[in-house]
């Protein structure tokens, strides 16, 4: 760590594969399909249905989904992240192109045009730009060594920008959202100066002012946005509200230690609308109570705490800024999912990372994991 | 760059997401640990639905074990709530939904219910989300038609079944059993938390029985909560959450069916036979006999065994709501108010039947053989008029007073009337001089006190709402009522006359049936005043008794003997005495000998009342215990009269002409067992069936003369032509050769009821 170098110009340390193999952080790994297999059980409870006879259907492609996601984590991990540098470039293009196509090619769910097709499954191309732009970022900001000026924080925010803008015409308000946050945690990371941080700051909550007030957003977007922080129904937030509050109720309705695994009264009613996707919280609140949930909490702060320690013994900022990157997205996805099922974020359709039920999300998830594993993996070269 | 300015602002993101950790799980111990109770509540509702199902109510036995109110299945039209609401919100499809219950209104009422669409709309409305409603009660088959093969017209609307109060003997009792409405909104609000709470549309008993033991018949409701999901679709019935529902407790009564049907009856035909007679006087008011009461009671522990009410009415028209329209003649004073039970709510001047305590006030308070009252034994003759002015100056107030007119407009006389005599033939002046006397005397109060020791004055007791208490007035209760309401009551000063009144039962004392049956009854038994029973016991539906009436005895008054022997072969005489050479008889002896009562048996007390109304005929009485035991007849010494019985006619004339003739009829088939026995409207109607078969049978073989027996008598005779039984009790029953042949079904119901059994 020390030793840390010039970029192209070091000669690349190829370890024998068992070598590489022994300094994977397995307590990452341990933790993130401990929270993946948290997630399988939440799933089937969330979509097992109230007949005799469970529906497995959600739960096998959920598994399947987590298989295949396993097998691009450890694929990534073993490859070295350092090389990412010369495949960022086409494939950032290559992603701007999918993205541009989903409006065209897409079909449309609850209202968002954001998914291709491909027979029986559906990708989410925005959920897997996450990753791309996580890099692209990283690698773009550690092109010098200097700090970014505010030039560079320009060219930064086009290449998050651009993607973030098609994805916002989907419209897909959340994933945006994502997009913001992790690249704000990228910024201050890398160094962005405070003064260029602060305006950053002043123009997103003007830009937030703007679109909620000028009715950009349709009428739903903003009245999830909003519902939050009101406490009567009105006409326009009518469901959204119903929705936070029938959100609550469950959890609280788990009480301290839960209603019991597949006993959750409001799950099994369906009240909770999404509750195998981004609402799925709700039913780890109702089915396993405080207690399920502080300690599901305290899966993801490991997590969290495991990606920020790599971030901090990175072998080079490029390192660090995929692991603060990584770290923001499944911070924020997950504060937010939490949050807003809880009460103190407003609706916005973003998934729990590792539970909620959706193959683009899992699999964006365990690349983000098996980056940082690459990372923590060359700690040393 | 230096490496630990990444760190260390990496450090910052760390921070912040600890921070934000630290938000959630304060967040979740808030909303599961703290705040709980909410989302709890919340949660329920909005998952558990509740259905009340409702438990079947207690049924009433008589005292044989006849069932004479029952549960019976019916067809009722039902709405399901969930479907109903789906296919005609309130809120968007208001016209459609208005249509179709006017429709249904409409179609329920063409099949003979009469139904308002703003009743039906409000029982639509109040209904719980998942209630299914019920609409129509018993409904008829063409309207199930109408309604099963319509499912689009009227969604959620299904024929289903319900328990409703089903009544085997029609009309029997149902004074006493009372009936049953759907509870009022005032009822609702104080009874919905009760014990067994109460639904805004469930039954409740209304009068009677059905109301005073209401706690023990109705049915404890139980309950389902089911598990819905969003869209009120039911995912499963939480079942370890299901409280099922309990029948109510059976009644078992006092009443005796079959005596009670005989009462009714004779009831009837009393009234009937009273409308015949022809006024005396062109200036007396008409006898119209729109009205009576009758009740049996058992001397030995108040037990009552029959209570009639006349006009009566039908409890059926109460199952599944009854019209307004219907419900106003029930309570209609013109129609004479059918739904009032006279034997306890009807409040009667007692006339001469109250002598028996006017005679006991006055022999207990020793007033005989002092003042100007001769001794018990002294005989006098009775010229027929009282002048107050012999015992006391008469200033402003009536001073003459007669015994009832004779024939000849002239009051009757009689001779040789000593205590006992006096009620035997009914002597007004030995009553008015006893009234005079102690009206003038310290103990003014006797007669009152000898009363209200009998129980009269004050309600009896008995196991029915809305006893009347009667009134037995005085110097006291006189002036508070004048004070009160000078207008009606002008006069507020206590008067020698008006105690010359009250010791004849007349002026302003008011007595119930029920109350008079419960004085003499009291007198029968040596003094034993019970609060009159109507039940006996009650029942759980496996057959333990729960509750037990034992006799409920007030008070007991030590009987003057004195009193009490004169006094009781006074009222044997009302019955048996005739004195073969003037031809004096008992005011009630022509009722007694007209069915050839066997007094060697059972010798009967009675008192005849003939009690004048204002602008209204005569008010008929009479009241009579047996079998007692008579001084002359050493077989019957110490027996315990078994019956007492009190007869109330209104506006029918005399008493020992229109009201004996019924106890008269009554007592000798009760005493000969021949009771007929009641039948249920089944086995009516069974019996009906067969004989019009027979009929038909044999009008198809030509052969006229070897159908049916019918009785002698008539369909049901009035007061005389009836003395069929010879003294010794033979029953001269008619022999199919001389009677002729049954040739109606009326005729066939008549003599069933009769006594006839079913062929």
């Amino acid at each position: 760590m020390t030793a840390l170098s010039g970029l192209a110009s070091r000669p690349q340390v190829n370890l024998p594969g068992s070598a590489l193999w022994r300094r994977v952080d397995f307590s990452l790994i341990v933790v993130t399909l401990a929270v993946t297999g948290f997630g399988l059980v939440m799933v089937f409870s969330a979509t097992r249905g109230n007949a005799a006879i469970a529906n497995r259907s959600f739960l096998d492609r959920q598994m399947t989904f987590a298989f295949v996601g396993m097998a691009l984590m450890a694929a990534v991990m073993f490859f070295d992240y350092r090389r990412l540098r010369e495949l960022v470039v086409p494939v950032y293009v290559a992603m701007i192109v999918v993205l541009l196509a989903v409006p065209v090619l897409g079909v449309e769910i609850n209202g968002a045009r954001a998914w291709f097709r491909f027979g029986p499954i559906q990708l989410q191309p925005s959920e897997f730009g996450k990753v791309v732009v996580v890099v692209a970022l990283a690698a773009f900001l550690t092109i010098d060594r200097a700090e970014p000026g505010l030039r560079g924080v320009l060219v930064s925010l086009l290449i998050a920008g651009l993607p973030a803008a098609i994805i916002m015409l989907q419209p897909d308000l959340g994933t945006v959202l994502i997009y913001v946050v992790f690249t704000a945690a990228i910024f201050v990371v890398a160094g962005v100066r405070p003064r260029h941080l602060l305006l950053l700051a002043m123009v997103v909550v003007l830009g937030t002012f703007v679109t909620l007030s000028a009715g950009v957003l349709d009428n739903y977007q903003s009245a999830r946005l909003t519902a939050f922080v009101e406490t009567k129904s009105t006409k326009k937030n009518e469901l959204v509200f119903e929705q936070q509050r029938n959100a609550q109720t469950a959890i609280g309705n788990g009480g301290l230690f839960g209603q019991g695994l597949f006993e959750g009264s409001q799950n099994r009613s369906r009240l909770v609308a999404e509750k195998q996707t981004d609402f799925i919280f709700t039913v780890v609140g109702e089915e396993l109570g405080f207690v399920g949930a502080a300690a599901l909490i305290g899966l993801y702060a490991f997590m969290i705490l495991r990606i920020w320690r790599i971030g901090s013994t990175a072998p080079d900022l490029f390192g660090t800024l995929i692991c603060a990157g990584v770290l923001a997205m499944l911070m924020f996805q997950t504060f937010e999912s939490m949050g807003m099922t809880s009460g103190i974020m407003p609706i916005t359709g973003i998934p729990l990372p590792f539970m909620s039920y959706g193959g683009s999300s899992i699999l964006a998830c365990f690349l983000g994991i098996g980056l940082v594993e690459s990372v923590h993996m060359r700690r040393f070269a | 760059m230096t490496d630990d300015l990444p760190r260390f602002r990496l450090r910052i993101i760390g921070v912040i997401s600890i921070s934000l950790f630290v938000a959630l799980i304060a967040r979740l111990w808030y909303l599961q640990v703290l705040n709980t109770e909410v989302a709890e509540q919340r949660a329920s509702a909005n998952v558990f639905r509740t259905v009340r199902d409702p438990g079947p109510r207690g049924r009433i036995f008589d005292a044989n074990g006849n069932i004479v109110v029952d549960n019976k299945v019916v067809t009722v039209v039902r709405i399901d709530k969930v479907v109903w609401e789906r296919a005609f919100p309130k809120r968007k499809k208001p016209t459609e939904r208005r249509a179709t219950i006017t429709k249904l209104a409409v179609e329920i009422s063409r099949s003979g219910r009469l139904t308002k669409v703003t009743d039906l709309e409000r029982t639509i409305d109040n209904a719980a989300p998942l209630e299914k409603v019920t609409v129509a009660v018993d409904v008829d088959r063409d309207l199930l038609l109408y309604i099963g093969e319509r499912p689009d017209e009227f969604p959620g609307v299904a024929i289903g079944q319900a328990l409703v109060r089903d009544y085997p003997y029609g009309n029997l009792a149902a004074h006493a059993l009372g009936y049953v409405g759907r509870i009022s909104g005032p009822e609702y609000t104080s009874l919905k938390s009760s014990t067994k709470a109460y639904g805004p549309d469930d039954d409740i008993g209304k009068t009677g029985v059905e109301k005073i033991f209401e706690d023990e018949l109705r049915g404890t409701p139980g309950t389902s909560v089911y598990e819905v999901d969003s869209s009120e679709r039911i995912i499963r019935e939480v079942t370890e959450r299901r409280i099922d529902p309990k029948p109510g407790n059976d009644v078992w009564l006092t009443i005796d069916i079959d005596l009670q049907q005989l009462v009714e009856q004779e009831l009837a035909a009393a009234l009937d036979a009273a409308r015949l007679q022809t006024k005396r006087n062109p200036t007396d008011s008409d006898i119209t006999a729109p009205a009576g009461g009758a009740v049996v009671l058992d001397p030995r522990n108040g037990a009552v065994r029959a209570m009639a009410s006349y006009p009566t009415y039908s409890p059926k028209d109460f199952v599944g709501g009854i019209s307004q329209t219907k419900y106003q003649t029930l309570t209609n004073i013109a129609s004479f108010s059918p739904l009032t039970n006279r034997v306890t709510e009807g409040q009667y001047a007692p006339g001469s039947t109250f002598k028996l305590l006017t005679a006991y006030a006055a022999v207990d308070g020793n007033f005989m053989g002092q003042g100007r009252l001769p001794t018990i034994a002294a005989r006098e003759f009775d010229n027929g008029i009282f002048n107050l002015a012999t015992f006391d100056k008469c200033e402003g107030e009536r001073c003459v007073f007669t015994n009832s007119l004779a024939a000849n407009g002239k009051p009757t006389t009689n001779t040789e009337v000593d205590l006992q005599k006096s009620l035997t033939v009914s002597s007004d002046t030995y009553y008015y001089k006893i009234g005079a006397e102690i009206g003038l005397n310290k103990n003014d109060r006797a007669i009152q006190t000898a009363a209200e020791r009998f129980g009269l004055g004050r309600v009896t007791g008995i196991q029915l709402p809305g006893e009347a208490s009667g009134f037995i007035p005085d110097k006291v209760l006189k002036k508070e009522r004048h004070d009160k309401n000078p207008t009606a009551f002008p006069f507020g000063i206590w008067t020698t006359g008006d105690n010359v009144n009250l010791a004849v039962g007349q002026g302003d004392v008011l007595v119930t049936p029920l109350q008079l049956a419960n004085a003499y009854a009291t007198f029968a038994n040596d003094g034993h005043l019970f609060a009159p029973n109507i039940a006996s016991h009650v029942k759980a539906l496996d057959g333990r008794v729960v509750r037990q009436f034992e006799p409920r005895e007030l008070e007991t008054i030590t009987m003057n003997e004195a009193a009490r022997q004169p006094i009781l072969e006074g009222l044997l005489g009302v019955t048996s005495y005739r004195d073969p050479v003037s031809g004096a008889q008992g005011t009630a002896y022509g009722a007694f000998n007209d069915v050839g009562f066997d007094f060697a048996q059972w010798p009967i007390a009675g008192k005849t009342g003939t009690a004048e109304v204002d602008k209204k005929a005569d008010t008929a009485l009479f009241v009579a215990f047996g079998p007692a035991p008579d001084p002359t007849k050493p077989n019957t010494a110490g027996v315990a009269p078994r019956y007492a019985m009190v007869v109330v006619l209104e506006q029918s004339g005399f008493g020992g002409a229109n009201a004996a003739p019924v106890v008269a009829n009554v007592f000798s088939k009760v005493f000969n067992n021949r009771v007929a026995k009641a039948y249920s409207e089944r086995v009516l109607a069974a019996c009906v069936a067969r004989t019009a078969a027979q009929i038909a049978a044999a009008a198809a073989k030509g052969a006229s003369t070897t159908t049916v027996p019918v009785g002698a008598k008539g369909a049901s005779g009035a007061t005389a032509a009836k003395s069929t039984t010879g003294p010794t009790g033979t029953g001269a029953k008619p022999t199919p050769t001389t009677t002729p042949p049954v040739t109606t079904t009326t005729q066939r119901v008549a003599l069933l009821r009769e006594g006839e059994s079913c062929p």
